[in-house]
């Protein structure tokens, strides 16, 4: 389990910043490197809770949260079906598009930057209010009473990050200046980990290093920053472009443009990253040692290469819930993918071929 | 014996905010240097010439295009070095859909023309 960081955000260990170079040329790692166990959650598949894609998801103690569309559904931990709704609408109580989704306690939040605020629903979708928001914001994070939003540099608040308290019902914190409209909102949350006890990983577009927000003293400080070796790095390009031009220039080629989520587990950190090779991204995982970055990295390729202790390991993340890789293989696939190794494990559970995806939790080492 | 690739293809879309794209299924396609060439335009997306959108008045949300290949289609497609089996994998390439709103132009850059770039119409 990720541990919980008790001390401020400054390592002890590793004091001020540090560079970490990724070569996507580095010989790949096995995935006994990375991973030591995997589990699985089958997600039971009714008329109410078929899926037709995941696009968001949130994880906590007792619940999965999935966006699929314009319909929200629960399921408890072990993939039974609680809940689904959609709310697809004009009206006071509906919601035309959702950025991100979030569970918080026994309530389902939804970030409506057109609205400016986050929708709260029951699990069954009875809408109990909004926490109104002065500007649009795209991402969030729960913090105890506290939300941590995102603005992708596309509100007037000139801040990337705000913290908006739900007792007191205003923001009582903003860190991270910009000072260029972007209209720009990338697919990738800037939160990449919830450490815990106020502690949260952050980063933003355009930009390759990993800062930590001090929730309680409301600070914010970069912690490391990635070098990667890629054909193009970020600064070949004009920074000072708005982001939407950036995101031409950038998109769908060999440059790193925004970091992905990780897994902050002691002193190891693995950190997803992507790399385009020829047409299309690969995704990848990078484990290294905050101690020691330089002679301690790992890199590891997610796909296309077998692993018969971890036979789903081959899908895109969905995220990262505490100290695990979600990702999702379709029923089918799974079906297929037993059938060839002689096993009826998902079959024996009723898993058919019209079944909802099976999550898969990969556990960090 | 005529060697045949395939392409196993089960076509999702993560949506960062708005549109619906569901699942479908493409059949088999051979990759030539035509559509070897599309792919390179996707990163240099032109925003002059037909069905540009100008006005600077639009946000530009990010959606994910996702595909399932099979090992061999890797191997022949982006040219990766498969260590150890015939794994399948998945891949993606970034699109965007256009929202009022913002202050940039938009162009929508859709899942189904990236796949069309990728892998040619197929049946």
């Amino acid at each position: 389990m990720c541990i919980l960081s008790l001390c401020a955000c400054r390592s002890e260990v590793n004091k001020g910043q540090f560079i970490v170079e990724i070569d996507p040329n580095d010989d790949l790692c096995s995935a006994d490197e990375i991973f030591d166990s995997y589990d699985y959650t089958i997600l039971e598949t009714t008329d109410e809770s078929l899926l037709s894609m995941i696009q968001k998801i949130d994880i906590d103690d007792r619940h999965i949260l999935i966006k699929s569309d314009s319909k929200i559904i629960v399921f408890n931990r072990d993939g039974s079906f609680v809940s689904s709704f959609d709310k697809f609408g004009q009206g006071p109580e509906e919601y035309t598009s959702i950025h991100d989704v979030k569970l918080m306690g026994n309530e389902v939040l939804l970030l409506t930057p057109v609205r400016n605020g986050i929708q709260r629903y029951t699990f069954a979708g009875e809408y109990i209010g909004s926490y109104e928001l002065n500007d649009p914001y795209y991402y969030m994070e729960i913090d105890g009473d506290n939300i941590w939003l995102a603005s992708e540099t596309s509100n007037k608040t000139w801040k990337e990050f705000a913290k908006y308290n739900v007792v007191d019902r205003e923001i009582t914190c903003q860190l991270m200046d910009f000072d260029k409209f972007g209209s720009y909102i990338s697919f990738r949350t800037p939160f990449l980990c919830n450490k815990g006890n106020g502690q949260l990983l952050v980063t933003r577009q355009f930009d390759t290093s990993v800062y930590c927000i001090d929730s309680k003293n409301c600070t914010i400080e970069k912690l490391w920053t990635y070098d990667f070796k890629t054909e193009k790095k970020l600064s070949d390009f004009d920074l000072s472009l708005p982001c939407w031009q950036l995101s031409d220039l950038t998109r769908n080629s060999d440059v790193v443009t925004h970091l992905e989520p990780l897994c902050e587990k002691g002193n190891n950190i693995y950190q997803l990253t992507s790399f385009f090779v020829k047409v299309a991204y690969l995704n990848y995982i990078y484990k290294f040692d905050k101690t020691d970055p330089a002679n301690t990295g790992k890199l590891f390729r997610v796909g296309f290469n077998e692993h018969k202790k971890f036979p789903y390991l081959y899908t895109l993340p969905l995220t990262i819930y505490k100290d695990y890789y979600v990702s999702r293989v379709n029923a089918d696939m799974v079906l297929s993918s037993e059938d060839e190794r002689g096993s009826t494990e998902f079959r024996d559970k009723g898993l058919t071929e019209e079944s909802n995806p099976v999550l898969f939790f990969h556990h960090f080492r | 014996m005529t060697k045949k690739f395939y392409v196993i293809c089960t076509l999702f879309a993560v949506l960062v905010s708005i549109g619906i794209i569901g699942y479908n299924r493409i059949g088999s396609t051979d990759i030539d240097d035509l559509t070897m060439a599309n792919i390179e335009a996707l990163s240099n997306s032109e925003m002059a010439g037909t069905g540009g959108i100008m006005e600077c008045s639009y946000f530009r949300d990010e959606i994910v295009c996702g595909v399932s290949i099979s090992a061999e289609m890797a191997v022949k497609v982006i040219g990766i070095k498969i260590v150890k089996g015939k794994v399948n994998g998945e891949l993606y390439a970034v699109g965007n859909e256009c929202r009022s709103g913002g202050d940039s132009t938009c162009q929508r850059l859709g899942c189904e023309t990236i796949y069309e770039m990728l892998f040619g119409k197929t049946n």
